[in-house]
This record gives C-alpha cells, sequence and structure tokens, in this order.
C-alpha cells in the first residue's frame, strides 16, 4: 500500500527495526492478506472496524459514528429537496413539452447537473460565506459556542448546513427532472389521461393527480440507484466546507492514509444506501397497487 | 330537434409531413334515445369524429364546422364552461384495455372523482352511487375497492360504461368498446348497452369497425371512409339494399352466419394517405364501378331512399 | 452500413434542437483549441513565466498560479487531459459494459444469471466512495481514475445494453435467422448489435459527459496526476492553496466553467440522440 501507515504513524521520523516490526505485529499487518481480509469481515459482525490509525488508539467505530449523524442530516435534507424540486420541475416540463418552458427548465437542469458539485459548493462558499458573510465558512457548527437555549444550537447547525445542502440540491436536482420529465411525456400518452380530459376534469388535477401519479413509478426506481449520486453531492461537499461527516472523512483520510477509517466510512455508506434502498422498495410498493401481494 | 348536430366537420391532424385531413366535411345528428353507428376501415376518421366532439384532439384542431348539443354551439365555448358538458352531458367509453382506466387508483375512486368533480356530493353518497351503477352493469358493487388489474377485461369494460353513466348524461359515445373482448363477453356487453339506452333514454354514438356488431347495436348508421360519410342510414336497410359501393365491399367482406355459403371478397388496395387525399370521389382507387367523373368531381351527399343518404356518382337518386 | 441519405435525414432532424446544434459547435471548438494547444496557449504551462498569484493583465489573461505558471496555458493544456481522461474513461466503462451486456442478453441463463449478480452487487454499493477506496489503494493517477471509473461505471452500461438486447432478441428477424442457420456470434453481431447501436453511442456521449464530471471530482479530491495537470487538478491546487481567501476567483472560475461549458456540451448531444435514436427504435 502507497505511504505505509506505519511510516505515517511514526510521525514521520525514523523507527528503529525493532520498533516497526513491534508496530507491525501490533496492527496485525504481518499476517497474510486474506487472514487479515477474515478478521476484518468478521469484525465487521461484532462492530468493530479496527482502530483508526490517524486517530489513534480511537476505534474507527467511534469515528466513524460521531460523523454519522452530521451527513445524514445532510443527505436526507438534500434528498428530499432534489426530489421535490426535481418533481415539479420534471412535472411541470413534462406537461409542457416542446414549449418554451419545456426547453428552459431543460436547458437550466442540464446546466446544472454538467456542473461539478464541488465546483458550486466553492463558488457558494466564496459568494454566500466569504464575500458576503451571510453563512458560516465552514464545520459543523461554531467551534468552542455556548448555546443559550436548544434553538440556539439548532440555529446555528441549521446556518452550517445550510450551504453545503444548497450546493447539493442546486447542483443535482436537475437528475430527477430530466428523468421524470421524459417518464411524464411517456405517461400523457397513456388512454387514461384521455379518459381523465373526457371527464371533465381540471388541468391541474389530470396533470398532478393522474399523469405525475404514474409517472412517480418508474422516478421511484430511479430513486434507489440516485442514492448513490447524492452521496457522491455530500462528499464533495463536506469536503469543500470541512463539514465533519462521513465525507469529508473520507477525503481527510485518505489524505492521511488511514486505511482503516477510510474502509469504515465506505462501509458506513454502503449501510446506507442498502438502508435507503430499502425505504424505497417499501415506497414503491406502497405507490403502485399492482404489485402489492 | 336533434339532441346533437354536426355540420361540415373538419380535424385535421398536423405532422412534420403535412396536415393529415383525418375528417373534411362530415355532417349528420343524433336524436333523443337513439343509437347511431359510425363505421369504417382503421383511419377513416370515426374515432377523430367522436374526439371532435368532445374537443379532445390532440396534435391537431377542429379546422371548421359547427357542432350542436340540444342547439347550444359547442366549439367555441371556452373551455372551462365546456368542462361542464363534458361527462354531464356527454361522456365517452373507450377501449377498456389496461389503458383507459389509471392503474393506481380503484374502480371506486375513479367513478366518484366524476361524480365530485361535476356534482356537489359528498364523497360518502358519491361511493354508494357508485357501487349503485355498478351493480347496474351486472358487477358485485363490492368490487368497487378492487384496482383495474384486478378486474377481467368485461368487468373492466361494464364499469367504465358505469363510470359514463354517472351523471346521467344524455349522450355516450362508445369508442370500439367490444373490440378487445372476446366473443362471448362481447355479445354480453352490446346486450347491457342495448338494456340500458333502452332503459335511461340514452342517445349513443357506437364506433366500430366491425358491422355485424353495429347490427345489433344501432338504429341508424353511418359508414365512412377517408374521412368523408359514404352512406347513412336506417341500419335494417342499410344492410338490406346498401347502396354505396363502399358499404357493399364492406358487407360482402363479413360472414353470415345465416347464410348461403359464399367467398368472401375482401377490398383490394389499402386506404388513401390522408395528407394527400385522392381526387374527387376519395373512394375511386379502389371501386370497382369508378368512371371518370369520380376521379374528378366529389359526390354530394343525395337523399336516394327516404332518410337513406348516399355520396356516390353511380347511385341515381330517387325520381 | 451507414447511407448518405441516412445521414442527410439524421442532420435534418437534429439540426431543429438548438441546444444539440450549439452543443456540437461548442466540442468543435474545445477539439480545435485543445489540438491545437501548443500553438495557442501563451506560455509553456509548466515554466515558471512571472510572480506568483499576478493579477490578470495583458501578459497573463487570467493570472499566474502558486508556482507562477500561467493559468491560461495551463487552462488550455489541462483540456487536453480532462478531456482525454473522460473520453478514455468513458471508453474503457462502455467497452466493459457493452460487451458484457451484449453477452449476457444473448446467452441467457447459467451466463447471465452469474454476470447479472455480479452487476447488481456492484451497483449496491455508494459509486464514490468505492472509487475513492479503490483509487486510495492503487496510488493517485490517471490510469487509477480510468481504472475505477471504468470498474465502477460498467455495471450500469452493461444493464441496459443487456435489456435493449433483450428486446431485440424477440423480433421476428432474428427467429427467422436461428432458423436459416446463423450462428450466434453472427447473429449477435449482424443482427442484434446494429439495432442496440444508436442507444449505445447515445449512452456513450453521456458516459462521457460522467467520466469528464468524475475525474475532476477525483482530481479535486486529491487522486489525480499532479504532473499531468486537468482542470480538476487545478482546482485542487486552487482549494488547496486557499484561492478564494486569497481573492483570486478567477483561478477558480476557469476550470470550472470550462467543465460546465463541455459537459453541457456533450449532454445536450447525447440527449439528442437518445431522444432521435428512441425514435428510430420505436417506430419498428
Amino acid at each position: 500500500m502507497p505511504g505505509s501507515p506505519i511510516d505515517l504513524l511514526a510521525g514521520g521520523g525514523t523507527l528503529t527495526v525493532e520498533a516497526k516490526e513491534a508496530m507491525i505485529r501490533r496492527f496485525g499487518l504481518d499476517a497474510p492478506l486474506w487472514e487479515q481480509l477474515w478478521k476484518y469481515i468478521v469484525g465487521i459482525f461484532r462492530g468493530d472496524l479496527g482502530v483508526s490509525f490517524a486517530y489513534f488508539p480511537t476505534p474507527v467505530w467511534d469515528v466513524v459514528m460521531e460523523a454519522l449523524p452530521w451527513t445524514l442530516l445532510i443527505l436526507w435534507t438534500a434528498a428530499l429537496l432534489q426530489v421535490t424540486i426535481g418533481y415539479v420541475a420534471g412535472v411541470t416540463a413534462g406537461w409542457k413539452a416542446g414549449t418554451r418552458t419545456d426547453s428552459i427548465l431543460q436547458t437550466t437542469g442540464i446546466v446544472l447537473v454538467a456542473t461539478p458539485t464541488f465546483w458550486l459548493a466553492m463558488v457558494f462558499l466564496y459568494v454566500f460565506a466569504f464575500q458576503l458573510g451571510w453563512f458560516p465558512l465552514g464545520g459543523g457548527s461554531s467551534i468552542g459556542a455556548t448555546y443559550s437555549s436548544t434553538l440556539g444550537y439548532v440555529g446555528d447547525i441549521a446556518k452550517h448546513a445550510a450551504l453545503p445542502i444548497a450546493a447539493m440540491v442546486i447542483g443535482r436536482y436537475g437528475v430527477f427532472q430530466l428523468i421524470l420529465r421524459n417518464t411524464m411525456v411517456t405517461t400523457l400518452k397513456e388512454q387514461y389521461i384521455l379518459t381523465a380530459e373526457a371527464k371533465g376534469l381540471s388541468e391541474n388535477r389530470i396533470k398532478y393527480r393522474h399523469a405525475a401519479r404514474n409517472s412517480l413509478l418508474p422516478m421511484i426506481t430511479f430513486l434507489a440507484l440516485s442514492s448513490s449520486i447524492i452521496i457522491s453531492g455530500s462528499v464533495y461537499v463536506e469536503t469543500v466546507f470541512s463539514y465533519p461527516g462521513l465525507g469529508y472523512l473520507t477525503y481527510a483520510s485518505v489524505l492521511s492514509r488511514d486505511y482503516p477509517v477510510l474502509q469504515g466510512a465506505f462501509l458506513m455508506f454502503t449501510a446506507v444506501v442498502i438502508a435507503a434502498n430499502f425505504v424505497v422498495d417499501i415506497l414503491y410498493m406502497y405507490l403502485d397497487p399492482r404489485i402489492r401481494y | 330537434m336533434s339532441l346533437l348536430t354536426v355540420e361540415n366537420l373538419r380535424t385535421y391532424y398536423f405532422t412534420e409531413k403535412g396536415s393529415v385531413k383525418a375528417v373534411d366535411g362530415v355532417s349528420f345528428s343524433v336524436e333523443k334515445g337513439e343509437s347511431l353507428g359510425i363505421a369504417g376501415e382503421s383511419g377513416c376518421g370515426k374515432s377523430t369524429v367522436a374526439f371532435s366532439i368532445m374537443r379532445l384532439i390532440k396534435g391537431g384542431r377542429i379546422v371548421g364546422g359547427r357542432i350542436t348539443l340540444d342547439g347550444t354551439p359547442l366549439l367555441n365555448m371556452p373551455i372551462r364552461d365546456f368542462r361542464r358538458i363534458r361527462w354531464e352531458r356527454i361522456s365517452l367509453v373507450s377501449q377498456a384495455a389496461m389503458g383507459a382506466l389509471n392503474p393506481v387508483y380503484r374502480i371506486g375512486d375513479q367513478i366518484v372523482e366524476a361524480i365530485t368533480t361535476h356534482t356537489k356530493s359528498k364523497k360518502r353518497e358519491a361511493w354508494d352511487r357508485a357501487e349503485e351503477l355498478l351493480r347496474q352493469v351486472g358487477v358485485d358493487p363490492s368490487r368497487a375497492k378492487n384496482y383495474p388489474h384486478e378486474l377481467s377485461g368485461g368487468m373492466r369494460q361494464r364499469a367504465m360504461i358505469a363510470m359514463a353513466l354517472a351523471l346521467s348524461p344524455e349522450l355516450v359515445i362508445a369508442d370500439e368498446p367490444t373490440t378487445a373482448l372476446d366473443m362471448v363477453t362481447q355479445a354480453q356487453v352490446l346486450k347491457l348497452t342495448r338494456g340500458l339506452q333502452e332503459e335511461l333514454n340514452v342517445s349513443i354514438i357506437f364506433i366500430s369497425h366491425d358491422l355485424s356488431i353495429l347490427g345489433q347495436a344501432c338504429d341508424r348508421i353511418i359508414i365512412m371512409y377517408a374521412g368523408k360519410i359514404m352512406e347513412m342510414g336506417d341500419v335494417q336497410a342499410l344492410f338490406r339494399e346498401p347502396q354505396h359501393p363502399y358499404t357493399k365491399a364492406l358487407l360482402s367482406s363479413f360472414p353470415d352466419i345465416k347464410s348461403t355459403k359464399r367467398t368472401l371478397t375482401g377490398l383490394p388496395g389499402s386506404p388513401p394517405d390522408l395528407i394527400d387525399p385522392p381526387s374527387g370521389c376519395r373512394f375511386h382507387p379502389r371501386c370497382s364501378q369508378a368512371q371518370s367523373i369520380c376521379k374528378v368531381e366529389e359526390p354530394t351527399t343525395i337523399e336516394v331512399l327516404p332518410k337513406h343518404y348516399v355520396a356516390c356518382h353511380q347511385v341515381k337518386g330517387a325520381s | 452500413m451507414l447511407k448518405k441519405k441516412q445521414l442527410v435525414d439524421f442532420w435534418r432532424v437534429y439540426k431543429q434542437r438548438k441546444t444539440a446544434v450549439f452543443g456540437l459547435a461548442v466540442v468543435l471548438v474545445f477539439c480545435v483549441v485543445l489540438i491545437l494547444a501548443p500553438q495557442i496557449a501563451p506560455y509553456d504551462p509548466h515554466l515558471k513565466v512571472g510572480a506568483v498569484y499576478e493579477t490578470p493583465s495583458w501578459a497573463h489573461l487570467l493570472g499566474t498560479n502558486d508556482v507562477g505558471y500561467d493559468i491560461l496555458s495551463e487552462l488550455i493544456f489541462a483540456g487536453r487531459i480532462s478531456v482525454m481522461i473522460g473520453l478514455i474513461a468513458a471508453g474503457a466503462a462502455m467497452l466493459l459494459g457493452t460487451v458484457i451486456g451484449l453477452v449476457s442478453g444473448f446467452l441467457g441463463r447459467v451466463v447471465d444469471e452469474v454476470l447479472m449478480r455480479i452487476t447488481d452487487m456492484i451497483i449496491a454499493l455508494p459509486r464514490l466512495p468505492l472509487m475513492i477506496v479503490m483509487a486510495a489503494y492503487l496510488g493517485p493517477g490517471m490510469w487509477t481514475i480510468v481504472l475505477v471509473y471504468s470498474a465502477v461505471g460498467w455495471p450500469s452500461i452493461a444493464r441496459q445494453v443487456r435489456s435493449q438486447v433483450l428486446s431485440v432478441r424477440e423480433f421476428t428477424f432474428v427467429e427467422a435467422s436461428k432458423a436459416i442457420g446463423g450462428g450466434n456470434i453472427h447473429i449477435m453481431a449482424s443482427h442484434i448489435l446494429p439495432n442496440v447501436m444508436g442507444i449505445i453511442i447515445a449512452n456513450a456521449v453521456l458516459e462521457i459527459v460522467f467520466a469528464i464530471l468524475t475525474e475532476s471530482g477525483l482530481s479535486f479530491l486529491g487522486l489525480g496526476d499532479p504532473t499531468h495537470a486537468s482542470w480538476g487538478v487545478m482546482l485542487h491546487f486552487a482549494q488547496i492553496q486557499g484561492a478564494f481567501f486569497r481573492g483570486i476567483w478567477w483561478w477558480i472560475v476557469s476550470p470550472g466553467l470550462c467543465i460546465v461549458l463541455i459537459s453541457s456540451a456533450f449532454y445536450f448531444i447525447g440527449t439528442a440522440l437518445n431522444d432521435l435514436f428512441g425514435l428510430k427504435l420505436g417506430k419498428r
């Protein structure tokens, strides 16, 4: 592995050969690779992800667990906003397919999706935090601050989370819009839309209760895949804002060659994706009566 | 006064290649309580006529003509007002293959939606009415709680009929309602339709390419071809003594279980391109009786027998 | 296989979408600029040609960076790297994914099952973290990026190709070919491939977009090759040197805008192709 962790732990200084060997034994790095892998996998099930190199001797589990809530906060908020904005934009674009509204919405969505999320985050940081000073420059909460009330605490967290979430949402809502718009266009060709119109229903009702509702289904399927996309967004955004979540942990552990933490963060991300997929599956079952039993 | 009059209706669809003259000068009327059939090959414009009446044309426009319902002109009415006409006075029954009913809502909810949109009924009342309607069409009312995919094709069709009758309309347009059904179910649905029509005194416009069905279900019939009416009259009379060459050809391509064995003659050629339709009488390229005048001049509609109209140069008018 | 008339027809419909034309124009301009980089760039990008952090002036239109390189020159040369890596990574992922998708869809049964299970497993993992972990072990560099991108990217392509193959497989002319006695490879190549080709090309273009964005992202995180700067690497250094806090916003905006421009361009082209080819397939 590049940049042996032992060297890093030794603080860049030179160790005697015996000391190095002792450390190698201590970390079990002398065992054959497959044995290390097996021990690791077993360890996962016991909640033991090893010990951090960079924060030695803090267990990886603790490090990762401390970062998790921060990420979950921005992840779920951003996901919700992305889906909602993408939904409205997509439904509108699909309903008015072929018109100027459609072109404008589509072009905007595409250009924003083509924007690297980390770059967008940097721009936001510069404009809104650095230049305008409306938001803090980074971190999850103000360092060393005391709060007069829980509300104060919540407010502080919110102010720190606002820009990261904004960057994630604006950078990626377009993905949902594009999918939903195309689904809408297909759905609108279905017979039951004609029936709905023949029934004298209002435009909004047809648009949302009939067309959009049916277009939701393919989008929900896409949601499962999209958790990956949303997570990528959070990694970049956390890095730029030094926001203390799993994403920032990932970045930092790459820099410090803290492989156990890197793996731990990765595992935690995987767990989040699996959980999200599970939720999406249930949501899909609820929304599509055709596959209920 | 007729319930519905259609005068010189012209509806075109606009495509990249040009305008498709799907309905090009069609005139007819529907009386109260009568069942009018519209027959013809695919693409002859019969469905377009139906959708024109309900102003549901997509990708095209009604470019000319007048439609009146009980004297009230329909085509220039603001769409907001026209929405009140939809379903309350004119409703639609389509082919109830999976497509025509929204798959994610229960049957009952969809019927209730029609009722609550147009009347001040509460959901409870509307649901009761929905169940009652289902009973009338021969579907167990408890099925209102089911989704469309849980019903058989025949039941779905009946449910669509129930929904179409929910607001007691004066006119129901049935667009190929039996096409997707097997023969036995077809017969049941037809019987139901006839029965309901007589009981409720509703007018029906029955659209189908199947002449045998129309023969059973209708009082009068219109034969359309390439966007124009070829022949129109009382269904029994028309079947017994067809005047137009096209009608004759159509009838001869349907087997009749009771008549003597004969070879089925189809119709040579295919329906014309409606972007650039044939000159003169649109049927002339396929007509066995075409003469030179047919290629040049469009025939006018004449009443050759009482209440029996034909548009053909080769048919002599009643003297 | 491709007749002139088809091309002319195709262009006629393609032309109707202004964004697609715009995209094509942008891509062409970029191609010209990037290929002619040595002629167009004012300075050698690896030469210290000025003081550090010079503000934009006529001598240095975009100023200089932390070691005195001309940013504009760096930008142009970085474009070569970014686009090149994007193309190669996308190509590798497409190749791998297409082959696996074709094989899986056509051969079916056991092969299909096994390949699809592997595909599902990889798709279930979060993409970026996986790439980061792999890149961390492999060490930073251009080939690392190509490798991790294709390793993580092929499954979704394989899935799409496979479903296309499955639907084309049912067409009767394939049955006919089998009846005549065409061998498997022959059927795959001459019947199935041409039909899915359209969708493949459309998706390839979209894949390039993601590849470019991913490369810039990974480079930004420090996993790129610092000696061969891409736009992402430029941004990495800009971030590390605290460009914003020094007020050197042009160092950050210029690579970013380039990425946005070329990515949008490819995206417009890709969606247009998708619509066009989807239509053709639908018409059958």
